[in-house]
């Protein structure tokens, strides 16, 4: 039987939890717009988090798109306050690095247009699953700019340095077709289908694990890249024996 | 400049209904070129993107996204009639369309 919790919202987001996944969902009006970096206030989020026993993440949008990127009329209102700038950038980038870490199965459920921003977002989830027709970009060099909440290291990270430069060079679209043949989605499903399938992703990625193993797992993978491998060699083997004396 | 006979123009067109039929969740049969995207089916702009994209593979079109960004802003296109249209100019000329009535 599914369960449901009580839906709860902070900045331009709402939570939700549905059989121990808890769905984020940016709710900002028809094009989900991110009006500032600090989209969410992070201590709800963990807040949010810690008191839920969850085995994963949806991060979703409301309505027909992910989201549309940034407010542009927020940069333009800063544009002489650069300090203001690269300040909310970095509260913004806490919020992904936060997401990026997480010990628990993140997938992003992307439908419709997802730009600039909102790809950003879906870059700090270990995997993406789009729609067919969704529509993905970062259009940052278009206006001038760069992408600027880690798009620039992500997406190479992601792809791999060559594709990222000239995806974000060009500022050009990408299908849902090409975003899977280059990885950078990984699952591309039938339209309005992207919630569901995301749900049925962690589902079945998550049979028959302890929430205990799921969580060493991906920590321990988080630790090759954010460790040295010294560290991550120590944890991974103390990870391990923790877990075998429940064989 | 690309050759729009009369087929491609009914397959152009069909390929537009069909896609805001799907997005709006109406029946082709219940839409009209009068219609409006934003009022009468309840869309907004980025609904162009998507299509466009539907278009760039279908036909192989080299168009940008902020080529159709500068044509919509001089020459909007509110109804489905005038998407239809705009689909027609966009298979026609691609990326050119921003040269058009210069």
């Amino acid at each position: 039987m599914e369960s449901y919790s009580e839906q709860k919202t902070s900045g331009i987001v709402s939570f939700q939890t549905r059989n121990q996944v808890g769905i984020l969902t940016i709710d900002n009006g028809r094009q989900n717009k991110i009006h500032q970096p600090e989209f969410l206030d992070l201590n709800c989020l963990k807040k949010w988090l810690s008191k839920e026993e969850l085995k994963g993440l949806i991060i979703t949008g409301k309505g027909r798109h992910f989201s549309a990127g940034a407010d542009i009329d927020y940069i333009k209102e800063n544009r002489n306050n650069p300090d203001l700038l690269s300040e909310a950038l970095k509260k913004g980038k806490e919020i992904l690095n936060y997401i990026e870490t997480l010990p628990i199965i993140t997938v992003a459920a992307v439908s419709g247009a997802c730009f600039g921003a909102g790809l950003e977002i879906t870059l700090s989830c270990q995997f993406r699953i789009c729609t067919t027709s969704a529509v993905l970009a970062l259009p940052e060099s278009n206006l001038g700019v760069l992408p600027g909440f880690a798009g620039t290291i992500r997406l190479p990270k992601t792809i791999g340095k060559n594709k990222a430069l000239e995806i974000i060079i060009s500022g050009r679209t990408i299908s849902a077709e090409e975003a899977l043949e280059i990885g950078l989605v990984d699952k591309v499903v039938p339209t309005k289908e992207h919630l569901s399938a995301a749900l049925k992703f962690i589902d079945d990625l998550t049979q028959n694990k302890s929430l205990h193993q799921i969580r060493y797992i991906i920590q321990s993978v988080n630790n090759s890249i954010f460790d040295t491998e010294k560290e991550a060699m120590e944890k991974e083997g103390k990870m391990f024996a923790d877990l075998a004396k429940n064989m | 400049m690309r050759n729009l006979t009369p087929e491609i123009k009914e397959e152009i067109k069909a390929l537009v209904y069909e896609f805001f039929a799907e997005e709006c969740e109406v029946e082709v049969e219940e839409l009209n070129d009068q219609m409006t995207i934003m009022d009468d089916l309840d869309g907004d702009s980025l609904l162009f993107v998507e299509l466009v994209e539907v278009m760039k593979k279908k036909y192989e079109l080299n168009i940008q996204l902020q080529t159709i960004g500068k044509y919509l802003l001089k020459k909007p296109a509110e109804t489905l009639g005038e998407v239809v249209e705009t689909s027609f100019l966009i298979y026609q000329h691609e990326n050119d369309i921003i040269n058009l009535g210069e």
